[in-house]
C-alpha cells in the first residue's frame, strides 16, 4: 500500500468486510456437493447489505463463513483490510432460531456476550437495562424466554447480539419464523434501530420486500452452486418507512430482484442435483 | 436478577391453583386401591385363620410397629445413615465421572467400558468379598450402595451433557465463548433435568443397596432386622421392617422430585406450558 498522509480517508476506502473468490463444498456419503463457487462480496462500514437467493443456494453457508463458524475451501476474507482468520467471536451473529437459554431470564440472556468477555454481571445488566425499552422488552426483563412471543424472543436475541459489541452484525433470516404482521413490524423497527446504532449489517433472507426495504445494496446469489448473479444498489431515500413498499420506485426495484430470483429458482427446480 | 423482575416472572407462569384439585383426584384412586387390598388381606387372614408367623394380618403388623417402635427407630436410623452416606458418595463420583466423560474424549474411551462393566458383576458376588476386604462396619455397605447408585447418575448426566442443541453451541462460539464456557454455561444447565432423573433412580437403588449390604453381614439396620426376624418366625417384625424400607425409598424419591421442582423452576414451568399447549 502506498504511504499516505490522509490516513483517515485511506481507512474509509477499505471495506469493513471483503470476501473474494469464496469456494466451499460439502462432502457426504462419498459425494461432494459444491455450495459456493467463487463468491465476491464487500460491505462498507455502516452499510446494510442483504443476500438473497433461492433456497439451498448457500447463503447461510456464506454467513457462517463470515461469522467464522466455517472456513472456506478457497478464497480470502478480510476485515478492515486485514486477514480475518480469528474472526470467530469477533463478528456479531444472529441465527434464525433465537436460541435463548431457557434457564436464564431475558435480562441474563441478553448479557451473555459481555459476560463471556469477562465484564461483571452487574455492569452488563446496567447496560442491558438501558436498552430494554428500545428493544420493546421493558417490563419483561425477569421473564423466562418461553413466556415471550416469537417477536419478543427475536428482539431479545438481537439485543444479545448487539450487546456483544461487535461492529459487524450478521442476520440469518431473523424474522423467517414469524407471522407476516409481526415480521413487517420488526422490519420497520430494525430500520430505525440500524440507523441509530451505526453498525454494519449483513442480512440473509428470501424475502425480497425485506431485502429491498432495509438494504443499501442487495446481492442476488445463483442457484447452487452459489455465485453472485447481480448486485443491486437500493437508491431509496432514508429514513425509510413501511409504506414505501407500495411506491413505484420500490416496486420497480423489487420487480428486477424478483425476476433475477425467479430465473434462479427455476434453474434450481430443473436441476435439483446440480 | 432484579427482585421485581423475578416476581413478574413468577406471576407470568401458568397458574398453579387448579392443580390442587387434580392432585387430589390423582391420589384418590391409588389410595382407594391400597385400602381395598389391606381390607382384603385383613379379611382373608381372619377368615382362614392364617397363623401370624405365616402371614401376619395388617393389624398385627401395625401393632408390632407400635410395640417395637424403639427397635425399629434404631435400625431405621442405621439404614438411613448408610443410605445418605452411600448416596452422597455415589452422587459426587457419578457427577464427576460424567463431567470427565463428557469433556474429555480420551477419558470417555478409557473409563466408560469400566463404568458399564461394573454393572454386569452381580452384587451378591461382590458383597461377601467386600466383607473379607474391608470388614463388617459401615464401609462395605457404603461401597455396595455406591456401586449400585452411581451408574444411573453417570449415564443420565452424560446423556444430558450431550443433549445440547449444536446451534446453541455455534451461537455461544460467535459470542466468543471458549469450550469451557460452553460447557459451564450451556452443557451443565442442559444436563440438570437429566441429572435429577438419574438421581431419582439412584436414591431408590441406594435403599436396595443398603439392604443387600446388611443381608451379607451386619449387626444393625432394617435389612439386618428382616434377615434375623424371618428365621425366628417374627414375620410381623420382618413385614414392618420392609414397610419402613418402602416408605423410606418413596420419601427419598419424593424429596428429590421436590428439590428438582425448587431448583429448576424454568424446566418445570416449561414442561407445564408444553403440556398445556398440547391439550
Amino acid at each position: 500500500m502506498p504511504p499516505t498522509t490522509r490516513l483517515e480517508s485511506a481507512r474509509a476506502m477499505v471495506p469493513k468486510l471483503e470476501l473474494a473468490g469464496i469456494r466451499k463444498q460439502f462432502s457426504f456419503a462419498g459425494k461432494t456437493l459444491p455450495v459456493l463457487e467463487g463468491v465476491d462480496l464487500s460491505v462498507e462500514e455502516g452499510e446494510f447489505v442483504s443476500v438473497i437467493g433461492p433456497s439451498g443456494c448457500g447463503k447461510s453457508t456464506l454467513l457462517n463463513i463470515m461469522a467464522g463458524l466455517e472456513e472456506p475451501d478457497q478464497g480470502t476474507l478480510c476485515m478492515d483490510g486485514a486477514d480475518a482468520a480469528g474472526r470467530l467471536g469477533k463478528v456479531g451473529y444472529m441465527p434464525q432460531k433465537d436460541l435463548l437459554l431457557p434457564w436464564r431470564n431475558v435480562l441474563d440472556n441478553t448479557i451473555l456476550g459481555p459476560e463471556l468477555q469477562g465484564v461483571s454481571r452487574s455492569r452488563a445488566r446496567q447496560q442491558a437495562l438501558g436498552l430494554m425499552e428500545r428493544f420493546g422488552l421493558k417490563g419483561f426483563e425477569g421473564h423466562y424466554p418461553f413466556l415471550l412471543s416469537g417477536g419478543m424472543r427475536q428482539r431479545a436475541a438481537l439485543l444479545r447480539t448487539v450487546l456483544a459489541g461487535r461492529d459487524v452484525i450478521l442476520l440469518d433470516e431473523p424474522f423467517g419464523a414469524l407471522d407476516a404482521l409481526t415480521r413487517s413490524r420488526l422490519q420497520e423497527w430494525l430500520l430505525e434501530l440500524w440507523s441509530g446504532l451505526g453498525k454494519t449489517m449483513v442480512l440473509v433472507t428470501h424475502d425480497v420486500d425485506e431485502a429491498t426495504l432495509l438494504s443499501d445494496r442487495v446481492y442476488v446469489l445463483t442457484a447452487r452452486p452459489g455465485r453472485v448473479k447481480m448486485v443491486m444498489p437500493v437508491a431509496l431515500p432514508r429514513p425509510r418507512t413501511l409504506d414505501m413498499v407500495t411506491q413505484p420506485a420500490f416496486l420497480s426495484l423489487k420487480a428486477s430482484l424478483m425476476t433475477a430470483l425467479r430465473e434462479e429458482d427455476l434453474r434450481a427446480q430443473e436441476e435439483p442435483w446440480r | 436478577m432484579t427482585t421485581r423482575g423475578s416476581a413478574e416472572a413468577r406471576r407470568g407462569l401458568p397458574a398453579a391453583r387448579p392443580r390442587r384439585r387434580a392432585w387430589l383426584g390423582a391420589w384418590l384412586g391409588p389410595a382407594a386401591l391400597v385400602g381395598a387390598i389391606i381390607a382384603l388381606w385383613q379379611g382373608a387372614v381372619m377368615a382362614f385363620g392364617i397363623p401370624h408367623w405365616k402371614l401376619p394380618a395388617p393389624s398385627t403388623i401395625a401393632a408390632e410397629l407400635v410395640a417395637s417402635r424403639g427397635l425399629f427407630l434404631h435400625h431405621t436410623w442405621v439404614t438411613l445413615k448408610e443410605v445418605s452416606l452411600g448416596f452422597g458418595v455415589a452422587l459426587a463420583t457419578g457427577v464427576l465421572l460424567a463431567a470427565l466423560i463428557a469433556y474429555f474424549r480420551t477419558f470417555q474411551r478409557v473409563a466408560y467400558p469400566f463404568v458399564i462393566a461394573s454393572q454386569t458383576i452381580p452384587m451378591v458376588v461382590i458383597a461377601p468379598l467386600l466383607l473379607v476386604w474391608v470388614g463388617y462396619g459401615l464401609a462395605p455397605k457404603i461401597i455396595v450402595i455406591v456401586l449400585i447408585a452411581f451408574f444411573p447418575i453417570v449415564v443420565n448426566t452424560v446423556d444430558g451433557l450431550r443433549a445440547v442443541d449444536p446451534d446453541m453451541v455455534h451461537m455461544m462460539r460467535t459470542l466468543g465463548a471458549s469450550r469451557w464456557q460452553v460447557f459451564i454455561k450451556v452443557q451443565v444447565p442442559t444436563s440438570l433435568p437429566f441429572l435429577f432423573s438419574g438421581t431419582k433412580i439412584a436414591i431408590t437403588f441406594s435403599v436396595i443397596g443398603a439392604v443387600i449390604g446388611e443381608w451379607v453381614g451386619a449387626s444393625a439396620g432394617l435389612g439386618y432386622l428382616t434377615s434375623i426376624s424371618v428365621p425366628l418366625f417374627l414375620t410381623a417384625r420382618s413385614f414392618g421392617a420392609v414397610l419402613i424400607l418402602a416408605a423410606l425409598g418413596t420419601a427419598l424419591f419424593l424429596a428429590v422430585a421436590l428439590l428438582q421442582r425448587q431448583a429448576l423452576p424454568w424446566h418445570e414451568a416449561q414442561q407445564r406450558r408444553q403440556a398445556l399447549e398440547e391439550t
